[in-house]
């Protein structure tokens, strides 16, 4: 009797410890998360936005949280039960599993944090820890499969009035690195681990302090600053686009007194897309947003924009489209804007009187020039600003729209001396 | 006699239980052990800098997170968000990621300092192996599941498999990369390894509408190739740049 009762009771234990089955709970869940869009730069409603990526329709409600890393995760448990990725409209379906009974299971949730799903950025609080969004609690339910998952509906964060900022920076840099940099070879070899921080002026340790947001490709690094949220064409994307151009073909940056114009010395000087600047300046900064403008509109946009605000882009003094042509300003072919059109005009295939028009097809090689570029510091090569001992900069016009005409046209024999005509020559 | 058969029946019986649960509670033990013993990969020097201590503002839920109101039909919303501080949240932890071959792609690679817990690879996600209990990077053709080979740590459907390195591929400037995951719970399902040349790209696809934003749910089980997967296509066909 009394042997009957220990078995009986160790049996108990048995079961009640959770390792009679050493993995007692499994199944699957299913969900979307989105959050509150309220990022500017869209193509406003009453505009011809033909080829446009990103229309008003998209703007101010929610919108799916794309390829990003998502996880059950139970806090008492103190670790993730399932893994796995959004698709391209915010769903996942994730496996979870835990050898025994999960502890407090009722209070186990879905989460995403800013990861991009294969590495290829994540976003962080100033201090580098990361946000994270995640799903009101529930309790798994075991045996569920990938034919009848769980159902956890659709979790959205934010509102109109308090749109979550980090999330938004996401939905940005999400959209650049799927609608501009995702196409381009050396680019999906090279960019990835980007370590992208916001929001503040100043973050040590990082870059330091940048006031208008900045990135180090050598680091792998960009900062957003204090008031970049929800302006991603001037800000995250435009940030993602120098890291492209640095991993597609690694340069020494560093120019002193680059943004300068006309001096040679100086510190703590900006640039503006209706200044003249050195090109070599003016070029890398156009470059660099031509990814993100380019994000936003395909090449049969009749109006694409540039701009840093939250809102629309102004359509007349903004508009990439409208070409300088012969009507050129003094200092016309050092500004910024004048090579944003340049590269809108190798790219887009509206007859706007030049003949280059590069499309979809070939959008990839816009960016894949940058690695053909040979080494060193003579006319067309990679470091062309320095002097050969890369002590001081002897050709601040450098490494600009010349240079890249001539390395496109070595590495694909296409001239794009038309586009350069039609936009007051830019230097 | 038959008092005694019956209590040496009961002895064997009490020792096997007491084995069994022994057992299971040394294994439990290992595997928890494993769980918080697992050395770290070693650093490297390309990974990203070390994270600075956890802020509490970065482990609570948005105050603006609600749940949806009108989901899809057949899909339940869940009654309420949680609210701000009732979560404790993941740990903040530096990712430690897999080693692999310099000469190798470098993208993807698995994130051995963040773990789940597994019985078998077929609830491993992100085309992960279930090693020792737990999701984690294959070695070989057989820690996958029948019709997926191990290529660059990656179960990748058999079929999708074009190259398992660098060396299988013809042009010097090429290497072996993955296509991506996706989500269905292997999150392979369309996957490929496939050589892509670093001087090559895709064409842009054209002009298409974006995800209506209230688009009903779609069946995960077979999921159809991703836009992505349709670029990696165009990409490993497309001829090298001069």
């Amino acid at each position: 009797m009394n042997l009957a009762r220990i078995i009986g009771a160790l049996l108990a234990l048995f079961i009640l410890s959770g390792v009679s089955d050493a993995f007692a709970g499994s199944g699957v869940v299913r969900g979307r998360f989105r959050t509150w869009n309220k990022n500017g730069n869209y193509c406003p409603t009453g505009r011809d936005c033909t080829g446009s990526v990103y229309t008003q329709s998209q703007y101010d409600n929610n919108q799916p949280i794309r390829n990003v890393k998502v996880w059950v995760y139970n806090d008492t448990v103190g670790a993730p039960l399932g893994e796995g990725v959004t698709d391209d409209n915010g769903y996942y379906t994730i496996a979870w599993s835990y050898p025994g009974s999960i502890p407090n299971a009722s209070q186990t949730y879905v989460y995403w944090a800013a990861d991009h799903k294969e590495n290829r950025f994540f976003i962080h609080y100033s201090n580098g820890t990361y946000p994270w969004w995640a799903t009101a609690t529930f309790t798994p339910q075991n045996g569920t499969t990938a034919g009848s998952p769980q159902q956890l509906g659709t979790t959205n964060h934010g509102s109109s009035a308090a749109p979550d900022l980090f999330a938004n920076a996401y939905f940005g840099a999400e959209m650049e690195w799927r609608e501009a940099l995702n196409y381009v070879g050396v680019l999906q070899a090279n960019f990835y681990w980007l370590e992208i921080r916001g929001f503040e002026d100043t973050i040590d340790d990082f870059l330091g302090e940048c006031s208008t947001s900045c990135a180090s490709g050598s680091a792998n690094r960009v900062q957003l600053d204090d008031s970049a949220a929800l302006k991603p064409e001037a800000r995250v994307m435009h940030e993602m686009g120098h890291i492209a151009v640095y991993k597609a073909k690694a340069y020494t940056g560093g120019w002193p007194a680059i943004y300068c114009y006309p001096n040679t010395s100086g510190d703590g000087c900006g640039w503006s897309s209706t200044t003249a600047e050195w090109s070599a300046a003016s070029f890398n900064e156009a470059l660099a947003t031509f990814t993100a403008f380019t994000a936003l509109n395909y090449p049969d946009a009749p109006v694409p924009t540039y701009c840093n605000s939250t809102g629309a882009c102004n359509d007349t003094s903004h508009n990439l489209e409208t070409s300088s042509g012969s009507s050129c300003a003094t200092d016309d072919n050092r500004r910024p804007m004048t090579v944003m059109k340049y590269l809108w005009d190798v790219y887009d295939t509206i007859d706007d009187g030049e003949v280059n028009a590069e499309g979809p097809a070939a959008y990839w090689q816009m960016m894949a020039v940058l690695a053909s570029y040979g080494s060193g510091t003579s006319s067309n090569k990679v470091d062309e600003p320095w002097n050969s001992s890369y002590s001081a900069l002897d050709a601040r016009d450098g490494r600009a729209v010349s240079s890249y005409g001539w390395n496109y046209n070595n590495a694909f024999g296409t001239s794009l001396t038309d586009a350069r005509d039609n936009n007051c020559n830019a230097l | 006699m038959a008092s005694s058969l019956s209590s040496k029946k009961s002895g064997r019986l009490l020792l096997g239980v007491f084995l069994a649960c022994g057992g299971a509670l040394l294994g439990y033990g290992l595997f928890a052990a494993h769980d918080r013993e697992q050395p770290p990969e070693p650093k490297l020097a390309d990974e990203p800098p070390p994270r600075r201590a956890p802020e509490k503002r970065g482990v609570l839920p948005r105050r603006g997170d609600v749940p949806e109101q009108g989901a899809s039909p057949g899909e339940d919303t869940l009654a309420a968000a949680p609210r701000a501080g009732e979560l404790v949240g993941p740990p903040q932890i530096e990712p430690a990621y897999y080693q692999r071959d310099p000469q190798e792609w470098q993208g993807m690679r698995i994130n051995m300092a963040y773990r789940v817990p597994c019985e078998t690879t077929s609830t491993c996600g992100m085309g992960k192996s279930c090693q020792e209990g737990l999701c984690g990077p294959c070695q070989v053709d057989g820690d996958c599941l029948s019709g997926e080979a191990c290529v660059l740590d990656h179960c990748v459907p058999n079929e999708g498999v074009a190259c398992r390195r660098r060396a299988d591929c013809a042009g010097s400037d090429e290497l072996c990369m993955l296509s991506g995951y996706s989500a269905d719970v292997r999150g392979n399902a369309s996957m490929k390894a496939s050589c892509v040349s670093t001087s090559s790209g895709a064409g842009r696809r054209p002009a298409r509408p974006q995800p209506a934003a209230e688009e009903p749910a779609a069946e995960e089980t077979a999921p159809p190739a991703t836009e992505l997967d349709l670029l990696f296509e165009d990409m490993k066909n497309e001829p090298a740049a001069q």
